[in-house]
C-alpha cells in the first residue's frame, strides 16, 4: 500500500516538473524570435505551400480535394515529426540538470512532448476553422477527431521516448533520426493518396501506423466517412503494448543516465 | 540519539572511458567507502583535485547509482546545493524561481508559497520582473541561492566554497546556512580548503584515491 502510494507520487511528481519545462519552454522560446507565438501557424503554412506548389501545381497530382488533404496531412505529420525531433535531443540537452539534480530522465523527453502537444492544440483549432472556411462544414464525424488525437499522442509517446532513450547510449542517432523520418513521410502518405499504390501494395500502408492515423483523419474531416475502426482497434492495443515497453525502458535505465551522459 | 538521515556502505564506483567501439577501460573513482550523516552533523571532507569529492557528492545526492555497496536514503530531503539549476535566460526572475525550485524536488505549490521569502532574501527587488538575460552574474548566483535555500531540506550537499554574490550577500548567506545547520539540518561541505573546512564543520575526513582516510591528518586540519 505505501509503496504504491510512494509509485503514484513519483509519477505525479513526474508529470508536474515536465508540465512546468513545458509550458516555460514555450514562453522562452516564443521571447526568442521576433514573431514569437506566430511561428506555430506559419510553420506549418509554409510547407504547405511547398507541398502544394510542387505535387499539386507542377506535378498535377490530387484533386479538388488535393489542398485539405495536403492540409491534414501536413499539420499532423509535422506534430508527430518534431515531437520526435525535439524529444530525442533532450536527454543530451538536459545533461547539466541530470548531473546535478536526481531528477527522473523521463522528465526531459516528456517536457518536449507536451510542449508540442500544446501548440498542436492550438494548430489544430485553426486547421478546423481554415476547413470549414474552404467548406469543410462540421459534421458529426468531427467528433470521432479527439479519439484519432488521442492515439496519435499514444503513438508519439513511445517513438519519441525511445529514441530519448536510446540517444544517449548510440550519439548517432542524431544523423540516423532525421533520415528516418524524411523517409517515413514519403511512406506516411502526407502528399498522395492510396490511389496512386498499387492494390496489391495496401496491405503494406496499412502497417505504417502514421499512414493509418492521417487516413483516419481525413476520413472524418473530409470524406466524410467511418474510419476503418478494426484497423484503429489493432492499432491501440499494438500502441499499448509499445508504450508500456518504453515506460518500462525508463524504468530500468534512469538511474544510469547520469553516468553515461558523464562518460 | 540523533536520527540517521543518510548511509553509505562499501561503495564502488568507477567510469568507463571508451577507448574503441568494442574496448573501453575502467577509472576507479570510488573504493569502497562508507559513512553515515546523522540529523544536525556538519561533516567535511578534504581531497585534492580529481580525487572524487564531487562524485561522492553525486552518490550521496543520489544522482549516481553506485556501481556495487549502497547508498541508503532515510528518508531525507538531501539537496545538493546546485545554484541556478535549470534557469533561462529568456524568462524573469519569478519564473526562473519557480521552474528551478520545482526541479530541486519542491512541488509548484510549495515554490509559490516561498516565492515571497524567495524575493525578499535575493534583494532583486522590481529587477524580479525584468528577463534574467539582463541580470549580471552575481544577481542570478543571488536569485539561485535564494531558491536552494527556499528548498528547506534535511542535508544540504555543498561542493567547494560558498562564493555569492558581493561581500555582503556572502556574508548573509552564510549566516542563512548557519541558521539552518543550527535548526538541525545536516551538511556535507566539500572542498580542497582547510580553512574553510575549519570554519564550518565539527569533523572532517580525508578523501583520497577514492577512499576515506580516517582521520583527517593534522598537518591539514589543526584539531579543532
Amino acid at each position: 500500500m505505501h509503496r504504491k502510494k510512494k509509485r503514484s507520487d513519483a509519477v505525479y511528481r513526474i508529470l508536474q516538473v515536465s508540465w512546468l519545462r513545458a509550458l516555460m519552454g514555450l514562453k522562452s522560446e516564443s521571447r526568442g524570435t521576433r514573431l514569437g507565438y506566430l511561428w506555430w501557424l506559419i510553420e506549418p503554412a509554409m510547407h504547405l505551400a511547398v507541398y502544394y506548389l510542387a505535387f499539386g501545381v507542377l506535378l498535377k497530382h490530387g484533386g479538388d480535394d488535393y489542398v485539405a488533404f495536403l492540409l491534414i496531412g501536413i499539420v499532423h505529420w509535422l506534430w508527430f515529426s518534431k515531437s520526435i525531433m525535439n524529444a530525442s535531443q533532450s536527454i543530451m540537452v538536459g545533461r547539466g540538470l541530470i548531473l546535478q539534480l536526481p531528477l527522473h530522465t523521463g522528465i526531459f523527453p516528456l517536457a518536449e512532448i507536451f510542449r508540442d502537444l500544446i501548440k498542436q492544440i492550438v494548430v489544430v483549432v485553426i486547421l478546423l476553422l481554415i476547413l470549414s472556411i474552404m467548406g469543410y462544414l462540421p459534421t458529426t464525424f468531427w467528433v470521432i477527431y479527439p479519439v484519432i488525437f488521442l492515439l496519435q499522442i499514444l503513438l508519439t509517446l513511445p517513438c519519441a521516448g525511445l529514441v530519448a532513450a536510446l540517444m544517449p547510449f548510440i550519439p548517432d542517432l542524431r544523423v540516423i533520426v532525421p533520415a528516418c523520418l524524411q523517409l517515413a513521410m514519403f511512406l506516411s502518405g502526407v502528399f498522395f493518396s492510396s490511389d496512386l499504390v498499387p492494390e496489391s501494395f495496401h496491405w503494406v500502408l496499412n502497417l505504417n501506423p502514421a499512414y493509418l492515423l492521417l487516413e483516419a483523419y481525413r476520413d472524418i474531416l473530409i470524406r466524410q466517412q467511418q474510419p476503418d475502426w478494426d484497423l484503429l482497434a489493432n492499432l491501440l492495443a499494438a500502441l499499448l503494448l509499445f508504450n508500456i515497453f518504453v515506460i518500462a525502458l525508463f524504468g530500468r535505465f534512469n538511474r544510469q543516465y547520469a553516468r553515461i551522459i558523464q562518460e | 540519539m540523533t536520527r540517521l538521515l543518510l548511509e553509505m556502505h562499501d561503495v564502488h564506483l568507477a567510469y568507463r572511458l571508451r577507448r574503441s567501439l568494442l574496448r573501453s577501460d575502467y577509472h576507479p573513482v570510488i573504493n569502497g567507502v562508507s559513512l553515515k550523516v546523522h540529523q544536525g552533523q556538519r561533516l567535511g571532507i578534504i581531497g585534492h583535485n580529481g580525487a572524487g569529492k564531487s562524485t561522492l557528492l553525486r552518490l550521496l545526492a543520489g544522482i549516481y547509482a553506485p556501481d556495487r555497496g549502497r547508498v541508503t536514503n532515510h528518508g531525507a530531503r538531501v539537496s545538493l546545493l546546485s545554484l541556478q539549476a535549470g534557469f533561462d535566460p529568456r524568462l524573469n526572475g519569478w519564473d526562473n524561481a519557480l521552474l528551478s525550485g520545482v526541479l530541486m524536488g519542491m512541488s509548484s505549490k510549495e515554490v509559490r508559497l516561498r516565492l515571497k521569502g524567495i524575493h525578499e532574501f535575493c534583494e532583486l527587488g522590481d529587477q524580479m520582473n525584468d528577463m534574467l538575460g539582463t541580470y549580471s552574474s552575481g544577481m542570478r548566483a543571488r536569485l539561485g541561492f535564494a531558491v536552494a535555500l527556499a528548498m528547506e531540506a534535511d542535508l544540504l550537499l555543498i561542493d567547494e566554497v560558498l562564493s555569492v554574490g558581493d561581500q555582503d550577500f556572502q556574508e548573509k548567506s552564510e549566516k542563512a546556512v548557519m541558521h539552518a545547520v543550527n535548526q538541525g539540518c545536516a551538511m556535507v561541505l566539500v572542498s580542497h580548503s582547510p580553512i574553510k573546512l575549519k570554519k564550518w564543520t565539527d569533523s572532517v575526513l580525508t578523501f583520497e584515491k577514492g577512499m576515506i582516510c580516517l582521520p583527517a591528518p593534522e598537518k591539514a586540519v589543526s584539531s579543532a
